[in-house]
């Protein structure tokens, strides 16, 4: 967890402001204090100290998930990156395949953070609807930790963490199944989730998840990540 | 993860570009190719960018980012990652030709409207792999900050800018101790990925101070 080396400390509340979730204040002495149990882990207020006040100390497991909170420590579950490389590569990596489609769920997101118990509740709906859980993601490990006994699903509620993202993909004939999931768990979590659908472009460029999801009453967005296919070598399948 | 994908608001000069070498696949040559694509963001004009969810053009001198980059390139290649954000249509057009012109084999997406950016590919003959569509926020919405601030904090995906501070620092220039484009620069830092668009937070804080 970030602590506070009081001695350089020059009391300036940057950090105060700064953090996402207020879990950093001034002393009586004017120095910055972080209450550990609010904490998130996301190393804002390291990087916004002008002095270099404040230092990452190892956390020990379960506590270690929180980690996951900051994007500048790409390694902490072991497996590079918060998520995979979804639609960034899926031009080299063909991930995605035609007639299949991709979930990206941002749990937590935007600015509100998530429980580790939130996450376990929406796999689960994702993979009782016919998900294939995608296992090079920090999910299989929050997910087997649970599974193998080594945590209880008390120990998930007590870990928050900035944000996660969920993937996994089925087939496109699969995807109202999915859907349904997703609005069922919406109404059991204690936050917000994002959510984002991967599909490959048909040849003549049109979207084949844009009917269905339009048939099942929802409207995308009018953005989206595209990949536009400059990687090499391109996987065509 | 999807961190240049839910951004709110008016979306017409901000477009969030990643490009991202794929270990075992096109890494050869890793070094020389990062060096032809800082190339081309220079020469498209773009002003914000970083590599590897660590580190953005605004955190760090250029010379010094540029020497990270090349380190990890060496240690660790995947973190060497670009990502970056344009400011208007034209410079995501230049950028994207000098892309396609160099041929450096990496993966390249834009996040933007999908209308704009299926007309900006087909002007430059680019033939679109795949894409992940939006479909928003589900579940407690009514935890978020309100509309307004969400266009400045999901302009960091990973929630690195604060809605309070965000608040904080429009107070600040709201009682004249700083300017709205200093505001937007000190936001910018908290995102250490360089896909923080800088001129699009001073815009959206001069119109809500112009509200007062």
């Amino acid at each position: 967890m970030p602590v506070v080396e009081t001695s350089k400390c020059v009391g300036c509340g940057l950090c105060v402001h700064a953090c996402p979730v207020g879990a950093v204040f001034l002393n009586d002495l004017g120095k910055a204090l972080i209450n550990s149990d609010d904490c998130l882990e996301c190393g804002v207020c390291v990087r916004i100290c002008p002095v270099s006040a404040v230092h990452v100390v190892e956390l020990p497991f379960p506590y270690n998930f929180k980690l996951m909170s900051n994007p500048a420590l790409p390694k902490i579950t072991g497996i590079p990156g918060r998520g995979t490389d979804e639609v960034k590569t899926n031009d080299v990596t063909g991930r995605i395949k035609r007639g299949e489609v991709g979930f990206t769920i941002d749990v937590g997101r935007p600015n509100v953070g998530t429980t580790l118990a939130d996450v376990v509740k929406i796999l689960n709906a994702l993979e009782k609807a016919g998900v294939e859980l995608e296992r090079e993601n920090p999910q299989m490990i929050v997910l087997d930790s649970l599974r193998s006994g080594k945590l209880s699903f008390d120990d998930l509620s007590k870990i928050k963490i900035m944000s996660m993202v969920l993937e996994g993909k089925t087939s496109l004939s699969n995807l109202g199944r999915v859907i349904k999931a997703l609005k069922d768990v919406e109404k059991e979590v204690n936050t917000v989730f994002s959510v984002g659908v991967i599909c490959r472009f048909n040849d003549d460029m049109s979207l084949p998840c844009y009917d269905l999801l339009e048939g099942l009453g929802i409207n995308p967005m009018p953005i989206a990540k595209i990949n536009l296919g400059l990687g090499k070598p391109v996987v065509n399948d | 993860m999807t961190h240049t994908l839910h951004r709110f608001g008016n979306r017409e000069k901000d477009i969030p570009w990643l490009i991202t070498p794929r270990v075992g696949v096109n890494t050869d040559n890793l070094i020389e190719k990062l060096e032809k694509a800082i190339e081309i963001i220079d020469n498209s004009g773009i002003k914000m960018w970083g590599f590897g969810a660590s580190k953005n053009s605004l955190m760090i001198p250029r010379g010094k980012l540029i020497q990270e980059l090349r380190e990890a390139a060496v240690k660790s290649p995947g973190v060497a990652r670009l990502r970056g954000v344009c400011t208007s249509r034209e410079q995501l057009r230049q950028f994207l030709k000098l892309l396609k012109e160099a041929d450096l084999g990496f993966s390249v997406t834009i996040s933007w409207t999908i209308k704009d950016a299926l007309e900006i590919c087909k002007e430059l003959n680019i033939k679109p792999h795949s894409i992940n569509i939006s479909l928003g926020v589900w579940g407690r919405k009514e935890l978020l900050p309100n509309e307004k601030i969400l266009e400045i904090t999901t302009m960091c995906g990973h929630g690195m800018v604060s809605p309070r501070f965000v608040e904080y620092l429009i107070n600040e220039v709201r009682n004249g101790r700083m300017k709205p484009q200093a505001a937007a620069t000190l936001l910018a830092r908290q995102c250490p990925c360089g896909i923080f668009n800088v001129e699009r937070a001073e815009g959206i804080i001069n119109e809500l101070l112009s509200k007062d």
